[in-house]
């Protein structure tokens, strides 16, 4: 690995140390060369300000002391990485620095879903309506979802299968003096993006409680594309977490697979990656 | 004084058309005068909150806004909504309008499919009355809209027109029409639709200001007449009042608009003040103008007596009352400063005016044929002083024991007195506008508002999760504190963005740093301007509020501060401030400026009347007739629940001045009286005979013109009407009760007299009465004395008159001579005394009847030491009165030596003993 290619990810792994949500995906995409926004041009992202879904936007950025500059992203995205890797950015204040992190996350995605162009695909994907997705069908770790394994979590392999750590998010095991009322099919799967419930996992598989008022996950956006160059179209989930007490931070999760009835898995990525720290509260 | 009043009489043409001239002057003026009502004017100038609150407007800006009330059972209902929708555009295009602030505008900040979405809550029109209800439903859940812009209740909603900041030139009265002609077909849609604001209630204000002006000036002026009609009869006389003020109230008006001071709600009472007020002296100067000619004198020696009489009363007078207006200007507040130094130079043209016209008109027009049952009516005068002072005389005790009790039961209730300083209460009950406020305040948090500024001076303060937490804290106990409060900040609106973003009702504000980071990148600072500065290091909590009294305020803040100081993080200050704070603010100063006022002019007069009469307990025993009125009308301002507000702040000092005139007419012409008459008891029947008419017609004329205000629709003018001339009848009262009894107590030397002994500084030191003594010796002797005139051939006494005094010939001659009771002869003369000679003393030593009879040959003036007097000094300053006794037994001895002389020659033929050797 080269002098630079180390430099700019312990830079990116420094700078994604806090998230919650990014743990793995955020070392991932720091690596993730840049490259022209011609594969994949209808990737949305939250604009800045209004929240509206757009997929472009406008945004005032810091570059000095009383010094700013606008960038529209993600035409722009190489400026703006550039300058973060020069560090000619200018992050004074808490919503400079969020600022920032936000327009830096979004062009790492855009370049991470354009790594690959998107000719003579196969494709498997694009049929499986996602807004609706059984949580059965994800890579969802169990061993990492379920405390009280003997094992805990030393058995748990995020970079295998529940990667971005979606199970921190949902409340699991049923509380203390109740018992868990499974409901297995349409509990446990996503409505028109959401899920609301409480989850718990054993050996026979993920069991799930409706349970509208508890932290939940949505859906918030289903974007194709070759993640690994290996010419099987993928798809990449953004989750964002609801509910009391939950952070709005994207988890994104790539999956594939390779005919149209198997079970998603995460694709292989052909980067040598490291195990992020910790979700960090700062 | 007495000059100047002459030299007016002297040239009046030339004098009248200088006031002609001015007057011309003054009247060009009139067209830049204007109505204006400002809600700041109410306010403590340079108070140190007011100018924190400027800094904290500024931080954070400031609306001005008018609110437009819709009332109905179906608000959202579409076919009502299509046309609210065309009218709010309408008003978003006003040109005095920035913006408007409703459901269309504000945004219903929710998540469609995990994005943001900040369309307002009426982006798009709902279709059904359902969906309409469902929509007042979700915005009442918005803490910035409920109680603000929709009440709780859902049948009344509130559409903000925010106006543009530099709409100062903006009437209120044409953005008022403006406002009514839009709305207009809303009146046929909503069960009830009303514009409210500021602009409103100055606009009313304006409108029954100058509306007052019409009704309530000749009704002042009506009253005036009959009152001087019923009291002095004389057509002129009664005219006169009313030219002066006529013309003072130009030259007012004349400066006003030169000045640019504006007619406001306190102003405006200035004119018909100045026809009250002004018309005192005017009467004074008449009465005794009158009273000369009644007494045969020629119009020009009238008018000689009229300036000697009364030119240094009218002066000190004037200077009691100017200052009693003047009080009121040293007010922190600028409406009240405004009107005192308006009414106190309006009172200044109207003495300029008054001494200048009277004399020069009287020189003119004098000699006019009057009226002569004014005649009548002093002859039954002169005997009803005489009965009454007889019979306060003989049931002083009585008097002084029910006044006494008037005073303690007063007394009691002033602790019960009230304050109030809501400038909206200006308009009374009655009015539509203060109805409207009623009803806002009724279904919405209120027109009033202050804000709890916390601030750390660090950057990013308050997007810590800890310190969030700090300001949600304070607003929380505001808000437990009262649920009629509404509360609202920078936490409030970081709550909607969490609730959206996770998509809960109940998200709450967000708990971490990284939430707070997270929602900040979706936060419009412009959302949040108003709650929080642009590098969060300072935020602010507005509460708006319907508390009505300024106690439930001050308990209310004070709770607030209390809480703030015990709990609020120690790396935080908080402070309260705002409109609310700075009305309190204002009452403070209001109730120290009353203290002030009150305390000025009881002072100066004391200061005066002890000048005058070089006796300190003079001026204290003065002051009493007027402290009695101020209990009276605490009293009554705590029994009767007239709290304390803008007008009748004003009551007791600008009463209090015009009161006080009367005890110095008073006490000037018990003193001229005591110069002339051999006791006080027939100086006080003469005092109460030749003042009765003037104070008790100056009183009536003041009573009935206070009275008038009484009528004003505007509540602080009318109670100030009220409880003025409540302070002028009790004043009057006191003033032939209190003052009469008071000082038939004392002996009266006035300073006057001290001047004129000092111009015979060649007799007095000279005197063998004060031989040895200090000159302040002397004035001891002089304070204690009185002075007597007589004309030629006037007896100072006669055989057989009690010897009760010693005299000290001060200018004239006085014949001694010993009356033989044989008709036709002459009595021998035993001697006379001319300027620094005793006589009168051997009898008095002796304590026996006077044997001789003492004539004045010329026009004489004695200095009389009484009996009672010298025990005083004796008793007092037994030193002096040795100094004096050594002096009468030598005056004494020297005498008798000489009769010894006389009886030893051959021609001496005076056998018998005298008395006056």
């Amino acid at each position: 690995m080269s002098h630079s290619v180390v430099a700019i990810r312990r830079r990116i792994g420094n700078f994604l140390a806090w998230r919650t949500a990014l743990p793995l995906l955020g070392g991932l995409l720091a690596l993730v060369p840049l490259r022209s926004a011609n594969g994949q041009d209808n990737v949305f992202f939250a604009e800045p300000i209004s929240g509206r879904k757009v997929s472009n936007y406008c945004i005032d950025l810091p570059v000095g002391q009383n010094q700013r500059k606008t960038f529209a992203i993600p035409r722009d995205c190489p400026s703006v990485l550039q300058l973060i890797d020069d560090g000619s950015f200018y992050r004074s204040s808490v919503l400079d620095r969020r600022i920032w992190q936000k327009v830096e996350s979004d062009c790492r995605y855009h370049g991470f879903l354009n790594r690959h162009p998107l000719e003579e695909m196969e494709d498997h994907v694009t049929t499986y309506d996602f807004m609706n997705a059984r949580l059965d069908d994800l890579p969802i770790d169990r061993r990492c979802a379920h405390d009280e394994m003997p094992e805990g979590r030393a058995g748990c392999n995020p970079s295998a299968t529940d990667a971005f750590g979606l199970l921190h998010h949902i409340p699991l095991g049923v509380p203390q003096g109740e018992s868990a009322t499974t409901h297995e099919g349409s509990a446990c799967q996503l409505h028109d993006g959401v899920f609301r419930g409480r989850l718990h996992v054993d050996a026979g598989g993920i069991h799930c409680d409706a349970e509208p008022n508890l932290p939940s996950l949505r859906l918030i956006g289903v974007d194709f594309a070759d993640v690994n160059g290996d010419r099987v179209l993928d798809a990449v989930l953004r989750f964002i977490p609801l509910g009391p007490g939950a952070v709005r931070l994207p988890m994104t999760l790539p999956v594939t697979r390779f005919n149209d009835s198997g079970p998603f898995t995460v694709p292989e990525l052909d980067l040598d990656l490291e195990r992020p720290s910790p979700p960090q509260l700062r | 004084m007495q000059h100047l009043l002459l030299q007016f009489a002297r040239h009046p043409r030339l004098w009248l058309a200088f006031l002609l001239a001015a007057s011309v002057l003054a009247a060009t003026q009139l067209g830049e005068l204007r109505v204006r009502v400002a809600a700041d004017e109410m306010l403590v100038i340079n108070d140190p909150q007011r100018a924190y609150y400027e800094k904290i407007k500024q931080a954070f800006g400031e609306e001005k806004v008018v609110l437009l009330i819709l009332e109905d059972e179906q608000l959202l209902a579409p076919e009502k909504l299509a046309v609210l929708k065309e009218v709010v555009d309408q008003l978003a295009g006003l040109p005095f309008v920035q913006r408007t602030e409703s459901l269309f505008s504000v945004p219903y900040v929710k998540s469609i499919e995990g994005y943001l979405d900040k369309e307002p809550y009426l982006a798009t029109l709902p279709d059904t009355p359902e969906a309409g209800a469902e929509l007042l439903t979700a915005a009442l859940k918005n803490p910035l809209i409920r109680n603000l812009l929709v009440s709780p209740g859902g049948n009344a909603m509130a559409v903000a027109i925010v106006l543009k900041d530099g709409n100062r030139g903006v009437d209120d009265g044409e953005l008022t029409t403006a406002v009514n002609r839009t709305i207009a077909p809303l009146e046929k849609t909503y069960t009830r639709v009303y514009p409210i604001g500021f602009a409103q209630v100055r606009s009313e204000l304006a409108t029954r200001i100058m509306a007052e002006q019409t009704t309530l000036m000749p009704l002042a002026v009506g009253a005036l007449l009959i009152a001087l009609f019923l009291l002095l009869r004389q057509l002129l006389d009664i005219l006169t009042p009313l030219v002066t003020a006529s013309v003072s109230i130009l030259w007012t008006f004349g400066l006003m608009g030169w000045l640019g001071i504006p007619i406001n709600v306190v102003t405006s009472t200035i004119p018909i003040l100045l026809i009250v007020v002004g018309s005192t002296e005017d009467i004074h100067l008449l009465a005794e103008f009158r009273h000369a000619q009644r007494c045969g004198d020629a119009k020009s020696a009238a008018l000689r007596h009229m300036a000697r009489r009364m030119g240094r009363t009218v002066l000190l007078t004037f200077v009691t009352t100017y200052a009693g207006f003047l009080s009121v200007g040293l007010s922190g507040i600028e409406v009240l400063r405004q009107f005192g130094l308006v009414a106190s130079t309006g009172l200044l043209f109207n003495f300029v005016v008054t001494i200048i016209f009277i004399p020069a008109a009287l020189s003119l027009t004098g000699h006019w044929q009057l009226d002569g049952r004014s005649r009548l009516f002093e002859e039954r005068m002169a005997k009803w002083a005489e009965r009454y002072w007889r019979f306060i005389d003989r049931h002083r005790r009585h008097a002084f024991v029910l006044l006494t009790a008037c005073a303690v039961l007063a007394a009691f209730g002033i602790p019960r007195i009230q304050i109030n300083h809501n400038p909206t209460d200006s308009l009374g009950e009655t009015s539509p506008v203060a109805q409207q406020i009623a009803r806002l305040n009724a279904q919405f948090a209120g027109l009033e508002s202050f804000s709890v500024v916390i601030e750390s001076g660090i950057q990013d303060t308050f997007l810590h999760a800890r310190y969030l937490q700090e300001l949600v804290k304070v607003q929380h106990f505001i808000q437990q504190m009262d649920t009629s409060l509404s509360a609202t900040s920078f936490a409030d609106y970081l709550a909607l963005l969490n609730g959206a973003f996770l998509e809960s009702e109940n998200a709450g504000i967000p708990r971490t740093n990284d939430e707070i980071a997270e929602l900040m990148i979706f936060l419009d600072h412009e959302r949040v301007s108003a709650y929080a500065n642009e590098d969060y290091s300072q935020v602010r909590i507005q509460v708006r509020h319907n508390i009505a009294t300024t106690h439930e305020l001050r308990k209310t803040l004070d709770r607030i501060r209390t809480y703030i100081d015990e709990n609020l993080d120690p790396g935080l200050s908080a402070r309260i401030t705002g409109d609310s704070t700075l009305t309190l603010s204002a009452t403070d100063s209001m109730i120290m400026g009353q203290l002030q006022s009150v305390l000025m002019i009881l002072t100066l007069f004391v200061l005066i009347v002890s000048f005058l009469f070089t006796d300190l307990r003079v001026g204290l025993l003065a002051a009493l007739p007027n402290i009695f009125p101020i209990i009276v009308l605490f009293g009554v301002m705590g029994y009767a629940g007239i709290p304390l507000n803008i007008g009748t702040t004003m009551a007791a000092a600008i009463a209090m001045g015009i009161a006080v005139d009367d005890t110095l007419h008073f006490m000037l012409r018990y003193n001229q009286e005591l110069r002339t008459s051999k006791s006080q008891s027939v100086a006080m029947q003469k005092t109460i005979y030749e003042e009765a008419l003037p104070v008790v017609s100056t009183s009536v004329a003041l009573i009935v013109g206070f009275l008038v205000f009484a009528q004003s629709g505007f509540t602080p003018v009318a109670q100030f009407g009220l409880l003025s001339a409540l302070v002028i009848s009790t004043a009057l009262v006191a003033d032939f009760v209190i003052t009469p009894l008071a000082m038939s107590l004392l002996r009266l030397v006035t300073l006057w007299d001290l001047l004129s002994s000092r111009l015979r500084h060649q007799i007095i030191p000279r005197s063998p009465l004060f031989r040895g003594m200090r000159p302040w010796q002397i004035r001891k002797f002089v304070l204690s004395s009185t002075l007597l005139e007589f004309n030629p051939g006037d007896y100072v006494y006669r055989k057989d008159d009690d010897s009760n005094a010693l005299y000290l010939v001060m200018k004239g001659v006085v014949e001694i001579t010993l009356p033989r009771g044989e008709p036709g002869s002459r009595d021998p003369i035993v001697d006379q005394f001319g300027s620094g000679q005793i006589f009168g003393d051997v009898a008095l030593l002796a304590n026996e009847a006077r044997k001789t009879n003492a004539v004045a040959l010329t026009n004489t003036t004695l200095m009389v030491l009484s009996r009672e007097a010298i025990a005083n000094v004796t008793f007092f300053h037994p030193f002096i009165a040795s100094r004096l006794f050594l002096n009468l037994a030598r005056d004494v001895s020297k005498r008798w030596v000489t009769f010894i002389g006389r009886v030893r020659t051959p021609k001496g033929d005076l056998q018998e003993e005298d008395e006056n050797p």
